[in-house]
C-alpha cells in the first residue's frame, strides 16, 4: 500500500494541524451530558423504544435531553430520535411543555421546518420524539466553517422568512431562533428545528401559565428585548428579532451587540439592508416588521437589482433621443469645451483647460446614465453612482487601480468624451483661425 | 469508547496475546502491513541501502523472539514500541556487521552506508519515521471514510481541513462538486467531523488501551514529534 500523495506531500506542520484537529474530542458521537449531568443512554438500550424503532448512535446532547440517530425498519426511514432528560421529564411543567412541543410540531408542514413523526412516552415516563433526520449541519456549525458571502445569506433569508411567515400563520411562535436551532442539509436548504419553546397564541388558552409569568426562555443574543425582560406580552415580532440578529450575523459575521455598525460597512453588503435589518432589531416591537413576510419581500427588493437613486434620476428622455443617451453628455462636454478653446485659450492656456477639463466631466457624471433602460445591473456608470461612498471619479480611480471591469469600462467612455473635447475644441480653434485670416 | 469494558484494538490484541496466540500474530502482522512503510523509510534513512532485507530479518526477529510479548503494555503505544524495537535490532545488526568485519568474515553489505540514502531535509531519523507515520496515519483515516466520501470531494474539500476558506474558495470548490455555497459548508463541516472520528479510530487501533485520553495523548505525542 503506497502512501497517499495528498497527505505525503505535506509538511510536518500541516500534519500536525491535521492531526490536532482530531484532539479536541467534541465529536458528539463519543460521550455527551446535560448541563445537569444526564449521561444519555447507550443507543443500542433504546433500540425498541417504540415499535420497529433501531437507534444507531448519538447525535448530540442538548438543554433539554439527547439526538440519537435512528431508523424506523418497518418504513426504512432513517429519523432523529431526541430523548428527553429524565430530570425535565420529572417536571409536570416541562412534560407540559414537551407534550406541547409535540401538537405545535406536528401541526407545522412547511419545507423549511423539520416535521414531526412521532411522539409519546414509555413505560418508565422517558418523554420522546421521532423526527425526520437532517443529514446536515447546524447554521451554527456550518458559520464557524467560514463566513456567507452577502449573495449566499440573502439567498437564505427568504427561506427562513417563509418558514416563521407560515409558522407564525398557523398561532405558532419560536421563541428561540438561533443558529443552533436551524438546520442545513446536504443540498444546503435550511430547517427550523426545535419549536419546543413555541407558545402556542391560538387554541391553547393556558399555555402561557406553563412557562410562568417572568421566566425567560431563549438565547439572549438572540432575545427580542421584551424576552430578556419576562414580559408575558411576546408575540411573532419576537421571532422577527431574532432574524433580524441572525440576519446581520449572517451578513457581517459579527453579533448586533452594543453600537454595532450598519451592515453595509463589510465590504459587499448593500446599503438599502441597512434599514431592513436595523427595522428588524426595534427595541420596540411596534416599530419592527411586523409580519415575517414582510421582512422577506424588503430583503428580496434590497437584493433585487439596484435603482437609480432619485437624486440622480435621469429625467425621461423622448423616444427619438434615447438611443443617443449616452452620446449626450460627451456631445455636451465637446461643445463646451470646443466652445472654450475659442474663447479661453489665450488667457488661460492648456492647464487651464485641463482643470475645466476635470470639473465639467466631475460634473458630468451623474448625466451619465445607463446605455440602455433594460442594461442589467451591471452597466457600469450605474453601478458606481449606486455607491456614492466611493464618490465618483475617485471610485473609479481607486476602482481602476484595482483593475476591475467597471470603472475600466467607465474609463473608456470618459476618454471618449475628453477626445470629443480636444477634437471639436481643435476643429473649433482652427476654423476661428481660418475665419479670422480670411477676414484678414 | 470510554467506559465501554476492555475495547479491542489491534494493538490491544497483540499485548494481550503476548504474541503466542494466532489472533496476537495475525493483529501484530496487519499493523505491520500497514506501518511497515514509515519503518522501511527509517531504516533507510538510517543509512541502510538493503532496507527490504533489513525489514524483513527484523520482521523475522521479532516474530521468533517473540517480542510482542514483552512489549511496554504501560505504554502500549505500536509507534514508539515499533520504533524502539527496530533502533534496537538495527544497532545489534551494525554491531554484528563491524564485528564480523573485524573478525574476517564475509561483506558488510548491511552496514549503514554513510549517509548515501539519509534524507538531506532530516536531520533527525526518527523524525522523519514519525512524519511517514502521521502521513500513513492521515492514509488510513481517509481510508476508513471509504465509500461516505468519494475522491473528488476528498480532494476537493481536504483544503477545508486544516482551515476556512474565504467565499471565493467554497465558490470554486461547489463548482467542481455541483454544489452551492452553503452545501459546500455542511459538506465541509462533515467532512471534519468524520475525518476527525477516523484519525481517532486509526489512532485507538495503535494503542493497548484506546480510551479518550489515551488517544488524545497519543495524539499529542505524534504532534510533538512532528514539530520538534
Amino acid at each position: 500500500m503506497q502512501p497517499d500523495p495528498v497527505f505525503d506531500a505535506l509538511a510536518p506542520d500541516a500534519l500536525s494541524g491535521l492531526l490536532s484537529s482530531a484532539v479536541d474530542a467534541k465529536a458528539p458521537t463519543v460521550t455527551g451530558t446535560t448541563p445537569d449531568g444526564w449521561v444519555p443512554p447507550d443507543p443500542a438500550t433504546l433500540t425498541g423504544l417504540t415499535p420497529h424503532l433501531v437507534v444507531e448512535s448519538l447525535l448530540g446532547v442538548g438543554g433539554m435531553g439527547a439526538v440519537y440517530r435512528a431508523r424506523q425498519e418497518h418504513l426504512d426511514r432513517p429519523v432523529a430520535l431526541k430523548l428527553m432528560a429524565p430530570a425535565l421529564a420529572a417536571d409536570p411543567a416541562f412534560t407540559a411543555r414537551f407534550q406541547r412541543e409535540a401538537r405545535v410540531l406536528a401541526r407545522l408542514d412547511h419545507p423549511h421546518i423539520v416535521r414531526l413523526h412521532d411522539a409519546g412516552s414509555d413505560d418508565t415516563g422517558r418523554l420522546w420524539l421521532i423526527m425526520e433526520l437532517v443529514e446536515g449541519a447546524s447554521l451554527r456549525q456550518v458559520l464557524d466553517t467560514g463566513r456567507f458571502s452577502a449573495a449566499e445569506a440573502l439567498g437564505l433569508l427568504p427561506d427562513l422568512c417563509a418558514a416563521l411567515a407560515y409558522a407564525h400563520g398557523q398561532g405558532v411562535v419560536h421563541r428561540d431562533l438561533k443558529p443552533e436551532n436551524i438546520l442545513v442539509d446536504a443540498a444546503g436548504r435550511l430547517r427550523i428545528a426545535d419549536f419546543g419553546l413555541a407558545k402556542l397564541m391560538a387554541g391553547e388558552p393556558g399555555s402561557q401559565a406553563l412557562t410562568g409569568t417572568g421566566q425567560v426562555l431563549g438565547t439572549a443574543a438572540y432575545m427580542a428585548p421584551e424576552q430578556v425582560i419576562g414580559s408575558p406580552d411576546i408575540d411573532h415580532r419576537a421571532d422577527l428579532y431574532a432574524l433580524g440578529v441572525l440576519a446581520y450575523e449572517l451578513l457581517t459575521g459579527h453579533l448586533p451587540l452594543g453600537r454595532f455598525e450598519p451592515p453595509s460597512r463589510q465590504p459587499g453588503v448593500d446599503v438599502r439592508l441597512d434599514s431592513v435589518i436595523l427595522r428588524a432589531l426595534e427595541r420596540d416591537p411596534g416599530r419592527r416588521w411586523q409580519q415575517a413576510t414582510d421582512f422577506g419581500v424588503a430583503l428580496g427588493q434590497a437584493k433585487a437589482p439596484t435603482p437609480l437613486p432619485p437624486s440622480t434620476e435621469l429625467a425621461p428622455l423622448p423616444a427619438l433621443l434615447t438611443p443617443f443617451a449616452p452620446l449626450i453628455p460627451a456631445l455636451c462636454a465637446a461643445l463646451g469645451g470646443a466652445l472654450v478653446t475659442l474663447l479661453a485659450h489665450d488667457h488661460i492656456g492648456w492647464a487651464g483647460q485641463c482643470l475645466i477639463l476635470l470639473l465639467v466631466l466631475f460634473l458630468l457624471t451623474p448625466l451619465m446614465g445607463p446605455l440602455d433602460p433594460e442594461e442589467p445591473p451591471q452597466e457600469p456608470l450605474r453601478q458606481l453612482r449606486c455607491r456614492p461612498e466611493q464618490g465618483q471619479w475617485l471610485g473609479l480611480a481607486t476602482g481602476l487601480a484595482a483593475c476591475t471591469p467597471m470603472p475600466v469600462w467607465a474609463w473608456r467612455l470618459a476618454f471618449v468624451i475628453a477626445c470629443g473635447w480636444w477634437g471639436l475644441g481643435f476643429v473649433a480653434y482652427v476654423a476661428g483661425w481660418l475665419s479670422l485670416r480670411r477676414h484678414s | 469508547m470510554e467506559g465501554s469494558p476492555l475495547p479491542v484494538t489491534r494493538w490491544s490484541q497483540v499485548v494481550l496475546a503476548g504474541g503466542d496466540d494466532a489472533a496476537g500474530r495475525s493483529a501484530l502482522e496487519w499493523l505491520f502491513r500497514m506501518y511497515g512503510e514509515p519503518l522501511r523509510m527509517h531504516v533507510r534513512r538510517a543509512g541502510w541501502r538493503d532496507d527490504e532485507e533489513v525489514l524483513q530479518d527484523f520482521w523475522v526477529t521479532l516474530l521468533e523472539r517473540r517480542a510482542m510479548g514483552t512489549a511496554d503494555a504501560a505504554r502500549g503505544r505500536f509507534r514508539s514500541w515499533l520504533l524502539t524495537c527496530l533502533d534496537h535490532f538495527l544497532a545489534d545488526r551494525a554491531a554484528a556487521a563491524a564485528a564480523g568485519k573485524r573478525g574476517g568474515g564475509r561483506a558488510t553489505a548491511g552496514l549503514p552506508a554513510e549517509d548515501l540514502f539519509a534524507d538531506p531535509d532530516a536531520t533527525d531519523p526518527a523524525q522523519s519515521f514519525d512524519r511517514a507515520w502521521a502521513s500513513r496515519l492521515l492514509t488510513r483515516a481517509r481510508e476508513r471514510l471509504g465509500g461516505e466520501i468519494d475522491d473528488l470531494r476528498f480532494r476537493t474539500l481536504s483544503p477545508f481541513l486544516l482551515a476556512n476558506g474565504d467565499a471565493i474558495a467554497y465558490r470554486t470548490a461547489g463548482a467542481a462538486l455541483g454544489l452551492g455555497e452553503g452545501a459546500v459548508k455542511v459538506a465541509v463541516h462533515r467532512l471534519r467531523l468524520a475525518f476527525r472520528q477516523a484519525v481517532r479510530a486509526e489512532i485507538a487501533d495503535t494503542l493497548a488501551d484506546p480510551s479518550t485520553s489515551a488517544i488524545d495523548a497519543e495524539l499529542a505525542d505524534l504532534c510533538a514529534a512532528l514539530t520538534r
